[in-house]
């Protein structure tokens, strides 16, 4: 249940995480729970004794480094392993019996943040980079331009909706030891930058969307065409012409964070992650440079293919109805309709007007088949397809990869994935 | 023009019927044992244990995925489990209800969270439990249309000894020892009946179909007859009313319907006949006069 959580990187990704953190890992937790803090108690270092002092973290980083440094060369800190007396004041620093809260508060932080920060300090320079990626597809990416040369973590794993992440210390504790960290941006990850600053992390921070043409989020359609019938409507009479006129999208929420879904952006995504890790391993640079060359021949291939599947599809069939809209990009780039229940905004609840006008279309445009999202509930979609008798197309894939097990492993089987649903599904029963 | 923004959009579409069919179980259901927490003074109790039934629907979704019934048995044990244990250390040893109930709510609740994230898994497990009145399948109605019945059979045969239990507990002790079996089954219905409104409204709006009503209720009837009558009735005009304006003005359906609910609270305690703030005002000028 853990591991899906938090998935192991993927295969190609060279060393695992478990030879990373073994030796140090298993040093930190013995550190914690066992003879170290004991050592540590036992010496009365000026820092301590004032709990509510100048320099909390800086004493308990002392303390710590001073106590696993004890494990490792235990003479050249023989009072640590000696005496038996507990001095007081350190004891109520490190266990956290001082009468303030406050104090108490303080006292846990900075230990917790010394131990993260000793985290980086202990990783040996023979290892390859630690590429720490927000979410399961830049992970891919990261992992095919790298090769054996990087060693990828993806906080959000497979099937998880990287809108609602909630991280967890081990994301943070991955984070400090990472060098090089690559996000989506767009304001996809909200929650990364508090986490980058709670654990202290100095590894740059890479935007792969850098240099993409953003698509500013609109209202839904259904939001837009609502509030067209709206502005057209005088008392209890429509104006026809109007209400026939251009949707209206002006209120606009926000930047749509799911650029990948037009492969020229997966083409700049590559790019910019290529070249991060040149800068982050210069030495490594004709690999990086070999491997996006290749990468990049491979989304050329499916943009062909993706293009050819559109361009045999009967114009009537150019619309795909699904649950969340994360596919404006997609269809700027490749002129097939997306239609969503829901807009992009995970939390935003869909009203009954929504599913009303959603299901209106549907039955006006004879669409053959609506398609649900792997991130997204699936219950409300369900019901749009009883009512309007609609068949269920199949799963798209737009937030998160597959399990590897799954028919989106990676992201270009994730792209291949999603046309092959929708040719399928959009020319049955023809 | 009334056919237009009132009847059309329950003819057109079924999801729309639906969801006023599934409003009207909870509230033929839920609302009555509403009244009845409301006049024990634990109207907080039906909140406790709606997060108390969101642990137990945690694990039903984590074991057998999107199900109605593995997340309704989920959520029925953990209701009853916290419910009832809350009830028996209230009645066995020295804490009060409040507090053995909070007690036991709050350790399920963290369970739950525990659970949801320890899955990170492919749907947001938080939206699962949130509900959708939009979305109501077949084995959901069936669910709440089953609960409603059972709820109003177990009222009207254990009417008496519940009323009597509700407004002199001492009386009711020195003539018959049914009180703490009552005490029980009021919980218990409260229960099921959170564990329906969860399908339909999720959780927490659950609690204020249930609830709500039954407040505003008291200000317009002395009786309790009259009080079941009308929280049903405001309960099933605030259903009606939340779900037009979810459907004409795009509002989330589950909020507005409670909203609506509001309202009527609001306004009955201000003009309510009966000890509402105009009441009151009105009364005091006559003595004084």
């Amino acid at each position: 249940m853990l591991d899906d959580m938090m998935p192991a990187p993927p295969p190609r990704a060279g060393m695992g995480k478990s030879a990373r953190h073994g030796t140090w890992g298993a040093l930190e937790g013995g550190a914690l729970e066992g003879g170290a803090l004991e050592g540590g108690m036992q010496r009365c270092g000026p820092a301590p004794s004032s709990p509510v002092g100048p320099h909390p973290a800086a004493g308990a980083a002392t303390l710590y480094l001073r106590a696993t440094a004890s494990l490792r060369e235990p003479s050249r800190f023989p009072r640590l392993g000696g005496g038996r007396k507990v001095c007081r004041a350190t004891r109520r620093f490190l266990v956290g019996v001082p009468t303030k809260p406050m104090a108490r508060g303080a006292a846990l932080i900075a230990v917790l943040i010394a131990v993260i920060a000793a985290g980086p300090r202990a990783a040996a320079e023979t290892d390859p980079v630690e590429v720490v990626a927000t979410f399961s597809l830049i992970g891919d990416m990261a992992a095919a331009i790298g090769g054996e040369r990087v060693s990828v973590a993806t906080i959000v794993g497979p099937n998880g909706d990287p809108h609602v992440y909630q991280p967890t210390p081990d994301d943070a504790r991955r984070l400090a030891a990472a060098d090089l960290v690559l996000a989506n941006g767009l304001g996809l990850e909200g929650w990364i930058a508090r986490l980058i600053a709670a654990a202290r992390s100095d590894a740059p921070v890479v935007t792969v969307s850098d240099g993409i043409a953003p698509l500013t989020f609109h209202r839904t359609r259904a939001h837009a065409a609502i509030a067209r019938y709206r502005r057209c409507q005088t008392g209890n009479r429509l104006d026809v012409a109007c209400a026939r006129g251009p949707l209206d999208y002006e209120d606009t929420i926000g930047t749509d964070p799911h650029a990948w879904h037009d492969l020229a952006n997966a083409r700049i995504y590559v790019a910019n992650i290529a070249a991060a890790l040149t800068e982050a391993d210069p030495a490594g640079a004709e690999t990086y440079a070999a491997s996006l060359a290749g990468y990049q021949r491979r989304l050329a291939a499916l943009e062909d293919t993706i293009r050819t599947v559109i361009r045999r599809l009967p114009d009537a069939r150019r619309v795909v109805i699904t649950t969340h809209d994360a596919f404006g990009y997609f269809e700027r780039a490749y002129g097939l309709r997306f239609e969503a229940l829901q807009s992009a905004i995970a939390d935003a609840e869909p009203s009954a007007a929504d599913l009303a006008y959603l299901i209106r279309r549907i039955r006006r445009m004879r669409v053959p088949a609506i398609f649900v999202e792997t991130t997204t509930d699936r219950r409300l979609i369900e019901r749009v397809a009883r009512e309007t008798g609609t068949r269920i197309g199949g799963e798209l894939y737009s937030d998160a990869l597959s399990p590897p097990d799954g028919p989106a492993p990676t992201f270009l089987d994730m792209i291949g994935h999603n046309i092959r649903t929708i040719e399928a599904a959009l020319n049955a029963g023809r | 023009m009334i056919w237009d923004l009132v009847i059309d959009p329950f003819v057109a579409f079924g999801f729309m019927r639906r969801a006023l069919v599934g409003c009207l179980a909870i509230a033929l259901g839920g609302t009555p044992v509403g009244v009845f927490l409301v006049l024990r003074r634990m109207s907080l109790t039906g909140d406790a244990i709606a997060h108390a039934i969101l642990p137990g629907a945690a694990v039903g979704y984590l074991v057998a995925g999107l199900s109605v019934g593995a997340m309704t048995v989920g959520g029925l044990v953990a209701g009853l489990t916290v419910g009832l244990l809350a009830g028996f250390v209230t009645r066995a040893t020295v804490l009060r209800e409040d507090a053995s109930l909070a007690g036991f709510y709050l350790t399920s609740l963290a369970l739950g969270v525990l659970l949801v994230s320890m899955r990170g898994g492919s749907v947001d497990l938080m939206h699962v439990l949130l509900g959708n009145v939009l979305a109501l399948d077949d084995q959901a109605m069936v669910l709440l249309a089953g609960i409603a019945t059972v709820t109003l059979v177990a009222l009207a045969v254990a009417y008496r000894p519940l009323v009597v239990d509700s407004v002199d507990p001492e009386y009711l002790r020195t003539v018959s020892r049914t009180g703490a079996r009552v005490h029980y089954l009021l919980l218990t219905l409260a229960v099921i009946n959170l564990v329906a409104g969860f399908h339909a409204l999720g959780t927490l709006m659950a609690v204020g179909i249930m609830i709500v009503p039954a407040t505003a209720a008291r200000f317009w009837h002395r009786d309790l007859a009259g009080i079941l009558v009308m929280a049903v009735a405001i309960a099933v005009a605030a259903s009606l009313t939340g779900l037009l304006l979810s459907f004409h003005f795009g509002l989330p359906s589950g909020p507005a319907i409670i909203l609506c609910a509001g309202g009527a609270f609001v306004l009955s305690l201000a003009v309510g006949p009966h000890g509402s703030l105009l009441a009151r005002r009105v009364h005091r000028r006559h003595l004084r006069a």
